[in-house]
């Protein structure tokens, strides 16, 4: 298991180098420079020359980058134009409400995703799996940032008008304790929910799908043939086998999540990365959104790193192809 | 006549498929209103009702009526008349997006799984960095750089889709050059380009085929989602997502301009989506007992 991970951890380096690589090298195809919008036109030339040299914008492109990376590994990703502020700051700000909102999503997508699945799997045929494929079906279908206007609507601003629209806690309020917590989850419940209905709607059919196989394979059979009861046979055997794959399922789902984050933060006015990609882009503050993503790269490397080493604990048979 | 026997087990596997296909009844529906959505594209102007971009302040906001059947947005512009048009841009994003994403990602992925060694290496070393990002923001990045505009867009998706066709072509060649046919037909000293187009590409293409489908309702959810931030399509365009990003604003007083063009997003996708899923249970016999 130690060789494993070690293994996969070495491929871990040479990922987060093509990320940054992939980073720099597209923000980079931009016209101009970080500067050339953000000067004043009756500025002296010689002083924006001056500013250029400074922050090594006229050296060549893999001497800008080793720049970039070296700060970048010493956690330094440069200044941002609009707030000269350092990024990394700005960032550290906002990965508490980024990760709050990826995490109660994720939460919700495993406890809607999972029981639904199995239902489904397990009334095979009848109204709830057709149900529960439809809602399979739309989830996939729907542009999360438009279920979540429709939330937003019918919950928030209109219809039933029970929880707030937007924000991390309700401005100029004085609480503090549980009451801000609850304050806080209220917040959360429309953005996590619509963050997560894509990733709920895959893992429903999945899970279903792969239940079902399971209890076709010979040693359910076995196990109910020998007297087994069903319910038995289903959760202690076929379910165990079944999750399996979901665990890389949910890895692959954390892409979408980090997707969807830029658009949900965006819409419920969330002070998370994915909203400052978002403003930094629109404000043309590059280092800003080299950083910002990169953020999430490194983010997204660790959680598949993390997955991958819950899979092999998970199926032994993993584990030998690296052994 | 080894031509002619191949050109009838072709037909004949082409005849099952369709069969098949014709038999499940999500994808028929799905594929039917996905007909009745492109020709209504094809023909915007004489499906419209109205002016897509003619305002009339006088007239804004409106529920819908005999006269607006999907009601007016904040410029008294006509819904359904947008809808239709941005119908046209949505299925011209995803097809040219995905086209560009099959070609790119198809070359790069028949190359490596047939030549294999240092060529296989490069490449798949690419693509693993391209791999680095989450498809959406790899393509949020690109059009960061690039600028707004939907020939972007369309580029950035297009490139957010290279990994996945490239992948899956390689993989669908290596499994396919093992078999005895590409064998002797290498033994009968056929040329690699040869083999390449007649004997492997024909062969692996099915699996393509679903991915393409597939991918294309999720490069329209991408350029909808690229598009309401600001990124894609511009105003006064009728583009499904900048219509519902500019009409979010006054979402209280009338939703019918960000719930239709959100409904017109659903369905194209949901019915891309059921073709895709039928076309593949059709072509891999296997899946079939499961859905």
């Amino acid at each position: 298991m130690a060789g494993f991970i070690v293994k996969r951890l070495t491929q871990l380096l040479p990922m987060l180098l093509g990320a940054s690589l992939l980073v720099f090298a597209v923000i980079r195809l931009a016209p101009g420079d970080p500067y050339s919008g953000l000067i004043d036109p009756r500025a002296d030339p010689a002083k924006v020359e001056e500013l250029r040299r400074r922050h090594c914008l006229d050296c060549p492109m893999p001497q800008q980058y080793l720049r970039w990376l070296t700060g970048a590994v010493r956690g330094d990703l440069g200044t941002s134009i609009r707030f000269r502020i350092p990024v990394a700051e700005l960032i550290g700000d906002r990965l508490g409400p980024s990760l709050a909102l990826g995490v109660t999503s994720e939460s919700i997508v495993l406890l809607a995703g999972i029981p639904f699945g199995i239902l489904a799997a397990v009334r095979r045929g009848t109204w709830v799996d057709t149900a529960v494929t439809a809602v399979a079906l739309s989830g996939l279908a729907i542009p999360a940032f438009f279920f979540g206007l429709l939330l937003l609507r019918w919950l928030s601003l209109g219809g039933l008008q029970i929880l707030p629209s937007a924000g991390f806690t309700t401005p100029g309020s004085q609480l503090s304790g549980v009451p801000l917590l609850l304050d806080a989850a209220r917040h959360l419940i429309l953005p996590a929910t619509a963050l997560g209905v894509t990733s709920i709607a895959g893992l429903m059919s999945h899970v279903r799908s792969a239940l079902l196989e399971v209890l076709q394979q010979d040693y359910s059979r076995t196990a109910r043939s020998k007297g087994l009861p069903r319910r038995t046979v289903t959760f202690r055997h076929a379910l165990r086998n079944a999750l399996i794959p979901v665990v890389t399922m949910i890895g692959l789902q954390f892409g979408g999540l980090m997707s969807g984050a830029v658009l949900t933060e965006t819409i419920f006015a969330w002070p998370g990365i994915g909203r400052m990609i978002v403003d930094a882009i629109n404000n043309k503050d590059f280092p800003l959104v080299q950083g910002a993503i990169m953020t999430f790269a490194l983010m997204y490397a660790l959680v598949n790193l993390i997955i991958d080493v819950t899979y092999a604990l998970l199926d032994p048979r993993l584990r030998l192809v690296y052994e | 006549m080894a031509v002619s026997t191949d050109v009838s087990k072709a037909q004949s596997r082409f005849q099952r498929i369709t069969k098949q296909l014709l038999r499940n009844r999500r994808a028929v529906v799905g594929g039917i209103i996905l007909l009745v959505i492109i020709t209504m594209a094809i023909f915007a102007p004489y499906a419209a009702t109205h002016d897509p971009v003619k305002q009339n302040i006088r007239n804004q906001l409106k529920p819908p009526s005999r006269e607006h059947i999907f009601g007016t947005d904040q410029f008294g512009r006509d819904i359904f008349s947008r809808v239709v048009y941005g119908a046209r841009l949505s299925l011209r994003v995803g097809f040219l997006s995905i086209s560009f994403a099959l070609v790119v990602g198809g070359l790069l992925g028949l190359v490596s799984g047939y030549f294999g060694g240092w060529m296989d290496m490069i490449i798949m070393r690419l693509i693993d960095i391209l791999l680095a990002l989450p498809g959406f923001l790899l393509a949020l990045a690109i059009v960061a750089a690039l600028g707004p505009g939907l020939e972007n867009v369309v580029m950035a998706i297009g490139v957010s889709y290279v990994p996945s066709f490239a992948r899956m072509m390689r993989s669908s060649v290596l499994a396919t050059r093992e078999l005895d046919y590409v064998g002797a037909a290498q033994a009968l000293g056929a040329s690699d380009s040869r083999i390449i187009f007649l004997h492997i590409l024909p062969n692996s293409i099915s699996p393509i085929i679903v991915l393409t489908t597939l991918s294309m309702a999720g490069a329209i959810l991408s350029a909808a989602g690229l598009s309401f931030l600001g990124l894609g399509a511009q105003p006064p365009t009728p583009e499904w997502g900048s219509m519902i990003a500019t009409a979010r604003p006054f979402i209280r007083v009338s939703h019918w301009s960000v719930t239709i063009p959100g409904l017109a997003i659903f369905i194209t996708v949901m019915c891309l989506n059921l073709v895709g899923d039928g076309l593949r249970d059709a072509l891999d016999p296997r899946l079939k007992n499961l859905s």
